[in-house]
């Protein structure tokens, strides 16, 4: 089953009580700042400031560490492949018939460090920005945000037919182990996946027609509006100017002498 | 409530359609519906069914069908398809295609919205449009957390929020248990009184009777058109067609064999009850059945006339 980001969008925290446009802008500006800083220290900050924004959020973090944990595996290599590498630059540490394995030395441990922060920040950042409203509204309020129209229409069919075609899988899944089908390492599994998904590709295909025929035979002529109203305050503005102040000032100390660009690597 | 109650609300004039692959769908295909009219429309799997609910309010459309089609006495234009909704709502078979929006509310504030019509209404709208359907408070519901019987029933609200005076749906009580079917029958009758003008393509001969005042058998093109009761006394083409007639039809006609004396079969059990009393009443309290040598021959006449393949078995009765 397809787990929901939206789990905790129920509960009540400052963060959920926040303007979703304001606070999509808000926590895409801190994004973006932290992606844009190479200060190891910087971006540690950076990190600070997530792991709090998502403890006001008052999702578990259990659960953001679980959904965590696929960027994990993808930025653990890192740490091997930036500072060891074939290049013939730094200590040499291995000889494979002229090809030397070099370990280049502690600041690119230091680099891959922060490539890696970096990543789990942004995807920590995640959880504060889309999972303290429901889908449905988060997708209002990027409308709301006069975000191209048929961009919210991408998103709004993605959230809303993800759940179909899940099932519609599970269905196949299960339609498959009844008739003894067993899931093994080899070329015949991979073919039976291979055209089980196929066919669920044919059968989105025609689905999708279907719901175009829906959509036109209620009056659909291009673009989507709805009837959800946002009302925001003076809440909102203090915590946009607090996240997004923030944001700013990450990006103002990475340009001051205090903490330069990381130092010869770029 | 309609404004339609007089005058032709679908006319179709020699419909013909092909299938992308040359498959011929509809051939010469012609009825007329009154405005107010409740008719159903039958026909074996493949027959064309769906596809003539699409070309209704334009969405199938080629040379074929050009100018056959009128809608509340209009010639059907295909660059104006979004302006039809305002004359002809239709519920799809697969509640999942039509409820597609986020939240239930926004897929029933749909139509209205692209309608043009102004937000208080479109509110006014949604709220009893949910409510004629027994969904009263459904508006921030996810649809995909709804029942079956719900989301078949919400699909109908997505369409009446239009408030067109024709409502077209294909299979309404396909799959669903016997309490929601019956829900949504309730629902289909309520429309039908309140002078809708309903095509309700069906396989539930037995719900039939309730709902429709006319029967159009639909196989590539018209092969029959009459009441229910027409329709259903013409047991061949209907056989012919792949199709059955209503369970109680069947059993009153091996009551005839046993004896009972009835002219005209009921279709539904209501009739059926109706019949019954009368009989009794007649025959001074009581019903007398009768058993000959030529009374299990005669059902099995019965039996075959209505069946594609069953066979009456005499040892069933015991």
């Amino acid at each position: 089953m397809i787990s929901e980001i939206d789990r905790y969008a129920g509960i009540s925290s400052p963060i959920h009580r926040w303007d979703p446009r304001f606070r999509i802008v808000s926590i895409f500006a801190m994004i973006f700042s932290v992606i844009l800083i190479y200060n190891l220290q910087l971006v540690v900050i950076g990190m600070i400031f997530a792991v709090i924004l998502v403890y006001i959020s008052k999702i578990p973090f259990s659960f953001v560490l679980s959904r965590m944990k696929l960027v994990f595996i993808f930025v653990l290599p890192f740490f091997v492949i930036i500072p060891i590498t074939f290049t013939n630059t730094g200590l040499e540490m291995a000889n494979f018939g002229g090809i030397t394995l070099n370990y280049r030395g502690i600041e690119y441990v230091e680099f891959a460090a922060m490539i890696a922060i970096k990543a789990l920040t942004a995807v920590m950042l995640i959880f504060p920005m889309i999972g303290t409203s429901r889908m449905d509204i988060t997708i209002k309020a990027l409308e709301g945000l006069h975000l191209p129209n048929k961009l919210v229409q991408m998103f709004a069919f993605t959230y809303r037919y993800i759940f179909v075609l899940d099932d519609e899988f599970m269905r196949m899944d299960r339609a498959l182990a009844s008739r003894g089908f067993k899931k093994r390492g080899d070329l015949y599994t991979l073919k039976t996946i291979s055209k089980a998904i196929a066919m669920l590709f044919v059968k989105s295909y025609e689905r999708a027609d279907r719901v175009f025929y829906a959509m036109r035979s209620k009056g659909y002529a291009g673009t989507i509006a709805t009837l959800h109203e946002f009302d925001s305050g003076r809440d909102d503005w203090v915590k946009t100017a607090v996240v997004a102040g923030f944001a700013l000032l990450l990006q103002v100390a990475a340009t001051s002498d205090t903490f330069g660009t990381y130092g010869g690597l770029w | 409530m309609t404004a339609t109650a007089k005058g032709v609300a679908i006319r179709v004039h020699d419909l013909n359609y092909r299938y992308p692959d040359g498959t011929v769908a509809l051939e010469h295909v012609s009825f007329e519906i009154m405005g107010g009219e409740s008719v159903a429309l039958v026909g074996p799997n493949g027959a064309g069914k769906s596809t003539l609910l699409l070309h209704l309010n334009g969405i199938l459309h080629s040379i074929g069908s050009r100018g056959s089609i009128e809608i509340l006495g209009e010639p059907i234009d295909p660059k104006k398809i979004h302006e039809m909704p305002k004359k002809i709502g239709i519920v799809f078979q697969d509640p999942d295609d039509m409820l597609f929006m986020p939240l239930l509310g926004d897929d029933v504030a749909f139509g209205p919205i692209n309608l043009g019509i102004e937000r208080e209404e479109v509110k006014r709208r949604v709220a009893t449009s949910l409510e004629r359907v027994g969904l009263a408070g459904y508006e921030t519901r996810v649809s995909h957390h709804l029942s079956g019987g719900e989301k078949k029933r919400a699909a109908i609200a997505t369409v009446l929020s239009m408030e067109p005076d024709i409502i077209a749906m294909d299979e309404p009580t396909a799959n669903l248990d016997p309490k929601s079917r019956a829900e949504l029958i309730d629902i289909l009758k309520t429309l039908k009184s309140e002078g809708k003008t309903l095509l309700i393509i069906t396989h539930d001969v037995n719900a039939i009777p309730e709902l429709a005042d006319r029967v159009i058998i639909l196989h590539r093109t018209v092969v029959a058109d009459g009441t229910a009761r027409e329709v259903f006394s013409d047991t061949e083409t209907l056989v012919a067609a792949g199709l059955e007639v209503p369970m109680i039809m069947q059993f009153f006609e091996v009551l005839k064999a046993f004896e009972y004396p009835c002219d005209v079969l009921p279709l539904s059990i209501e009739s059926a009850v109706r019949n019954l009393t009368e009989t009794a009443e007649n025959g001074g309290g009581h019903i007398h059945l009768h058993i000959h040598e030529h009374t299990h021959s005669e059902v099995d006449s019965a039996f075959s006339r209505y069946h594609h393949h069953k066979r009456y078995h005499r040892h069933q009765i015991g």
